[in-house]
């Protein structure tokens, strides 16, 4: 039996808590958190089937939504825009280097922030001012993009522990 | 089917209190199993400084026991009072004591945090949220275990504020609204992020100063509006009780259009220190 959903769901809502729990970075005048659940939407849009990578991007974005004041659904839609992307434009999935994976994760992260900056600004929530947009990008995406590639190792481990995925050593032999 | 049920209003509205109240037990144990790890550790490496404190806590635990007992006494004498004057008792709000769990939500742009109560311990959305300073917020959301609470500096916030001024005043009222931390409020600080006139406080208070909107100008006419002055909460419409601190008047001028006064008033709770808080259940009928 699969253990994908049981997974997916324990990951989603620990990065979720902990996204919650760890304290904002405060860089320029611009408030940021590191972002976890991105992290979990990256990881399964690029390593797992697509089916799977779209119900993590939406549950992702429902939940970050759920935990703060942007007006429902804003997160989740972003999500699943990057995650599409990210689906489309993968090949050779989960083979990829910490460093790729970290690389990237930032425009993956970068997309779902400006989303948020924008929908934020035009509920009239908070103006949209470009130097705090910028810094609140340079304090959220080093972090969140090394949160991604220990994500990433973790999720993997993880999934072939549970026997979600095979080792790629058995799948290349002939 | 998540699809379809974010996109209808009900739908979305389910989803969303499903995550949240589905990520707060995570929260509750993340946040308990930091805050035991660290008090071992300090237990250890302070030993002795943990000892002394203990035994200053269990002395002033006896001193507020103490006080409390007195405190009956009086509530009993105002209860036989307002009795003998016809007037119908006084509902007292009880102080549910709670600490924060996370600050400024997933994103970390408000000024808000959640507290390990909720509607299964009794609290209901708008209540009051104090610590011994003073007026921390009200609640803005409430789940079955924790709910969230917006900081009286959040730009969202607004509560009626009345000036504690010497007897004999006329009563002042205003209301008071947040500036959150990201937009420092001109008075304070000039175009290039410097202290302006009135700077030193800017250094001294983490927070930006609070907005006190709509003051009768008759009182900055008479000049009554003296620099710390102290702004309690005024009770008026009920969810808040009267006469909690919530601030201090830094300057008070014209508002733009002239018909009333503003003034600045720096928050008296130390937000970046919020350990104990209570929230102020009950009491909202007979009011």
């Amino acid at each position: 039996m699969k253990l994908d959903l049981p997974v997916m769901v324990a990951a989603l809502l620990v990065a979720a808590a902990f996204q919650d729990i760890l304290p904002a970075i405060h860089c320029g005048g611009a408030t940021a958190k590191i972002q976890l659940l991105p992290a979990i939407a990256f990881y399964y849009a690029l390593a797992r089937p697509w089916q799977l990578g779209l119900f993590a991007a939406l549950w992702a974005g429902i939940l970050t939504d759920a935990q703060s004041m942007l007006q429902r659904g804003t997160t989740s839609f972003a999500m699943l825009v990057a995650a599409g992307a990210a689906i489309a434009l993968r090949a050779n999935p989960a083979r990829r280097p910490p460093v790729q994976v970290l690389l990237l994760s930032i425009p993956f992260t970068a997309f779902v922030i400006a989303a948020q900056r924008l929908r934020a600004a035009y509920s009239g929530i908070e103006p949209l001012c470009g130097q705090a947009f910028a810094a609140e990008l340079l304090a959220a995406l080093p972090f969140s993009a090394i949160a991604a590639a220990y994500a990433w190792r973790t999720l993997s481990r993880i999934d072939l522990m549970a026997e979600n995925t095979t080792p790629f050593q058995k799948e290349e032999m002939p | 089917m998540t699809l379809v049920l974010l996109c209808t209003g009900a739908g979305a509205r389910l989803l969303h209190r499903a995550g949240a109240e589905a990520t707060w037990p995570f929260e509750n144990a993340l946040r308990r199993i930091w805050r035991g790890a660290s008090s071992r550790l300090l237990a250890i490496v302070r030993a002795q400084e943990t000892l002394s404190r203990l035994h200053s806590l269990e002395d002033e635990v006896e001193q507020l026991r103490l006080d409390a007992r007195i405190l009956e006494d009086l509530a009993a004498e105002n209860r036989e009072l307002r009795a003998s004057f016809g007037l119908p008792p006084t509902v007292l709000r009880h102080p549910l004591v709670c600490e924060p769990i996370t600050w400024g939500g997933a994103l970390g742009w408000w000024q808000s945090i959640r507290v390990n109560r909720g509607r299964n311990d009794g609290v209901r959305e708008g209540d009051a949220v104090v610590c011994a300073d003073g007026l921390v917020g009200r609640v803005s959301r409430t789940y079955s275990g924790v709910s969230d609470v917006m900081l009286v500096t959040d730009a969202n916030s607004r509560i009626a504020c009345t000036l504690a001024l010497p007897p004999g005043s006329p009563t002042v009222r205003g209301i008071l609204q947040g500036n959150g931390w990201r937009s420092p409020s001109p008075a304070l600080f000039d175009s290039n992020g410097r202290t302006g006139d009135s700077g030193l406080q800017g250094f001294l208070f983490v927070a930006d100063a609070m907005r006190l909107d709509y003051i009768d100008r008759k009182a900055l006419d008479a000049g009554i509006l003296a620099a710390r002055t102290r702004v309690v909460t005024s009770g008026l419409g009920g969810q808040i009780p009267g006469g909690i601190p919530v601030g201090w008047l830094v300057s008070a001028t014209l508002a733009g259009d002239g018909l009333y006064g503003e003034g600045q008033v720096l928050p008296a709770v130390d937000f970046a220190g919020l350990k104990t808080m209570a929230i102020l259940i009950g009491g909202r009928q007979g009011e």
